[in-house]
């Protein structure tokens, strides 16, 4: 007991100083910070979503920084090739003048790897990070390799100069746990941000979290028990955003076309695990899981026609859903 | 981990959730024994409304029957179990302990357990035992419990309730004698009614005796009644006619003249016979002999009548004399009517044979303008038609006429003998051939429908258009060349095309009519 005590008070001390070093550089976006981490904790990976200058870029540098890991950004750009994230094999010749085929890694070989504006490549270029966003691992020619631990992708777009971007396929946004929107700042986080950005001297982010403790942390994570319960709740909340379903929501049926997949409840159990682990807990609540259904869900669900017509926003449907579906205690 | 640690919490998890398991059945037992008690009150109040709580058996029994359902559901509302889920949630709501309780009761039903399952159920186990049953799940005694009660109480003890000054009260006593309505009755008021009131009032009886009648009384009962009613006034007129007829007898004795209707036998004057006939009737009534009836009957065989009716007319006459001689005044008076019936058809008929008569002229005069119509029809077919379809329907019409009067033996109905073209030729009524009159002429109508025709020299080469067609360099519209035709209109080219080869034929036929019809004009006006 005491052991599980101590793992829980550990986690909680190695999560809030990553919280705190990182609110030395970034001004707000607390949420932002914390469902990043979510994600990095669940195994998982996160899509950033706002419009420019609103330090997308600055939150993954800084968590780079903080996590001491190995950092790589790759810029998505149309005439982006799938070589040029995972590498390519090479001819080369030995001291015998044998020549051989040697692999050379790409950028995606890291463990933060920072796509920014993913949506202005290919769904080619797109594509070549499926295998490693899920599978952790990149097949060049018939050899495999194993990406390092933890490999976790964050990803920026922009939600409104889409002229010349390619939509993520659904596939790969099922592989973003979360979707992550970036608002504007108050008028005080304004202050700070110019404050802090308009000196001699920035402030600087240090490394607190190394990579062990980082996959220590996941451990302790994943280990968090849900009750069925609970499990059942989150999977009602996720059947309900399934069109033409019985535990479907009416709004689901009239402007969405695809619900979510299962990776959905997995990202609502697994983000409720690192909620719960936040709140002092070793069990899964439904508030737990209810606090991650919007980064969770939202990118999940693909709207018709209909609902691209009237601009429909997810979030307003998974306000619905979350409203109208009965708690694991009703 | 220590397992008897372990099962030590989970005891007091699952004690702790007994214990507001029971209260949660506590306060649902309350609330049905609340919902029972308003129950009560109803079944009370229509125990009273339906007079079963006057008696006392019944009454016993609605109150057993009652309070033994009421104490089963209540003590099955408190026995039944749903499980521990049901409290856990209702302790986790009211602790705000985050679906602890919850989770701890899903881990503990689990075969197999991480270390954290046990962490979270100690935890939950320390967390219950700072709880406490009775602030999670307090005993609730619902304000409707109350008001239920004392409703309860208040009716039971009202219907209950029977004081000796109100049992000393005989209700029916102080109705009649007592009450307001029986002073009324007894008022001397109410004996001195005006004459006027009094009829109002019995008109008022009357009016609804017949009403209560007529709504008691089936249709069929008034119908028979009003039959019994009919049958009841022709007894009453029957009575009176056998006495009429017997003063008629006596009246007989002194007529004795049977001379008119002899002549108006042979007059044939029909209508006149049965009135002397009738006149004869209530004479022969009064005769005391049959002489003068010999007399009558012998003067009726003069009149030289050979019909089958007059004949029938004898036999009803004899069959009278019968009856005098037999002295039956009424078979008499009976046959002597007869024979006055049988004098009034007969009178009938040969009114129709007068009419047939008339028809018969007539038909004479319709038949000679039929055949001057078909003569001048010779001459104009389409006038001739159209008169024809007239005469046909006429002479048909008279054709039946003709049968109707041959079939009743009529010899003044004669069939004319120019009756024309008639519609039935094959009729009954075809005695000789019919012979065409002279043809009218209907010259009038014949200028009216003069064709203009254009001149033309030549016939129109049919090779013209024959060779440009084959040569396949006809560039005539033939429609316009229609309507540069030679005849009046277009629209008779449009329906009536003729075909070139029977042109010159068409146009010598018309032509000819219009020399007739001039040479007729220069002769003189028709006649």
């Amino acid at each position: 007991m005491i052991e599980i005590e101590k793992e829980i008070n550990q986690f909680h001390k190695q999560y809030q100083s990553v919280q705190a070093e990182m609110s030395r550089v970034i001004v707000g976006n607390q949420d932002i910070v914390s469902g990043i981490l979510s994600c990095l904790l669940t195994k998982g990976h996160v899509l950033l979503e706002g419009i420019p200058g609103l330090g997308k870029t600055k939150i993954v540098h800084t968590l780079a920084n903080v996590l001491n890991l190995k950092f790589n950004r790759i810029q998505f750009t149309p005439d982006l090739m799938p070589g040029d994230i995972i590498g390519t094999n090479v001819v080369r010749e030995t001291e015998d003048g044998e020549k051989y085929l040697d692999f050379q890694p790409g950028p995606i070989f890291c463990n933060l790897m920072l796509a920014d504006e993913v949506n202005r490549a290919t769904p080619k270029s797109q594509s070549a990070l499926l295998e490693a966003m899920q599978e952790k691992s990149v097949s060049v020619g018939k050899i495999t390799h194993k990406l390092e631990e933890p490999f976790f992708v964050m990803a920026t777009q922009n939600p409104i100069e889409l002229e010349g971007t390619y939509p993520l396929p659904e596939a790969q946004m099922d592989r973003f746990l979360f979707k992550l929107k970036i608002v504007y700042p108050t008028s005080d986080e304004m202050h700070e941000i110019m404050n802090r950005t308009t000196q001699v001297e920035e402030p600087q982010a240090r490394a607190v979290l190394e990579q062990g403790e980082v996959l220590e942390m996941r451990k302790t994570v994943l280990s968090v028990p849900i009750a069925k319960s609970i499990q059942d709740y989150a999977i009602r909340l996720t059947l309900a955003t399934h069109p033409n379903a019985p535990q479907s929501h009416p709004l689901t049926n009239k402007y969405v076309r695809f619900g979510a997949s299962p990776r959905g409840t997995q990202a609502l159990v697994l983000g409720g695990k690192v909620q719960a682990l936040l709140n002092d807990r070793a069990h899964v609540a439904a508030d737990d899981i209810r606090a991650v259904a919007y980064p969770a869900l939202r990118h999940r669900m693909l709207l018709n026609f209909e609902g691209e017509a009237e601009h429909v926003d997810t979030d307003n449907i998974l306000r619905e859903i979350l409203k109208d579906t009965p708690g694991p205690r009703e | 981990m220590n397992e008897s640690t372990n099962t030590a919490d989970q005891r007091q998890i699952l004690g702790f959730l007994a214990r507001v398991d029971r209260r949660l059945r506590v306060n649902e037992a309350i609330e049905g024994l609340t919902l029972g008690i308003w129950g009560f009150c109803a079944v009370l109040v229509l125990a009273r409304l339906f007079g079963v709580w006057e008696n006392p058996t019944p009454r016993v029994a609605l109150l057993l029957i009652y309070g033994a359902g009421l104490a089963g559901f209540v003590i099955w509302s408190f026995t039944r179990r749903k499980g521990l889920a049901a409290p856990a949630r209702v302790a986790d709501d009211r602790s705000d302990s985050k679906d602890s309780l919850v989770s701890s009761l899903d881990f503990i039903g689990l075969p197999e357990r991480t270390r954290w399952m046990d962490f979270q159920i100690r935890r939950t186990a320390a967390l219950s035992a700072d709880l406490s049953p009775t602030e999670i799940a307090p005993t609730v005694l619902p304000k409707p419990l109350y008001y239920a009660s004392g409703l309860a109480l208040g009716l039971a003890a009202l219907l209950s309730w029977n004081p000796a000054w109100l049992q000393d009260v005989d209700a029916t006593t102080w109705f009649t004698s007592g009450g307001p309505l029986a002073a009324d009755a007894e008022s001397p008021e109410g004996a001195e009614l005006l004459p006027q009131q009094e009829e109002r009032l019995q008109d008022i009886d009357e009016a609804l005796e017949s009403l209560r009648k007529e709504l008691e009384m089936p249709e069929s009962l008034r119908d028979l009644e009003a039959a019994k009613e009919a049958l009841a006034a022709s007894r009453l007129e029957m009575e009176q006619l056998a006495t009429d007829l017997e003063n008629l007898g006596t009246e007989l004795e002194s007529t004795a003249a049977l001379g008119d209707l002899a002549e108006a036998m042979k007059s044939k004057d029909a209508q006149k016979a049965a009135e002397l006939l009738r006149s004869l009737a209530e004479k022969l009534k009064k005769a005391q002999t049959s002489e003068e009836l010999q007399a009558l009957m012998d003067s009726l065989k003069d009149a030289n009548v050979q019909q089958a009716d007059l004949a029938e007319l004898l036999e009803r006459l004899e069959e009278a004399q019968a009856s005098m001689d037999q002295e039956a005044l009424a078979e008499m008076a009976q046959a002597l009517q007869d024979a006055a019936n049988q004098l009034d058809s007969m009178s009938e008929q040969m009114a129709a044979d007068q009419a047939l008569e008339t028809m018969g002229e007539e038909m004479q005069s319709l038949q000679a303008a039929m055949g001057q119509q078909q003569a001048a029809g010779e001459q104009q077919p389409g006038q001739q038609q159209q008169a024809g379809g007239q005469a046909t329907q006429s002479a048909g019409m008279m054709s039946s006429q003709l049968q109707m009067a041959q079939f009743q033996g009529d010899p003044s109905s004669a069939v004319p003998v120019d009756a024309g073209p008639a519609g039935d030729a094959t009729g009954p009524g075809g005695g000789e051939e019919p012979v065409l009159g002279e043809a009218t002429t209907l010259d009038v109508q014949l200028e009216m429908e003069l064709l203009k025709t254009e001149e033309r020299d030549e016939p129109i080469p049919e090779e013209i258009f024959e060779r440009l067609s084959r040569q396949e360099k006809s560039t005539l519209n033939y429609e316009a060349l229609s309507q540069r035709g030679s005849y009046a209109e277009d629209s008779a080219l449009e329906h009536e095309s003729i075909p070139w080869l029977y042109r010159s034929l068409v146009k010598q036929y018309f032509l000819s009519i219009v020399s007739k019809s001039e040479a007729k004009s220069e002769s003189g006006p028709s006649k």
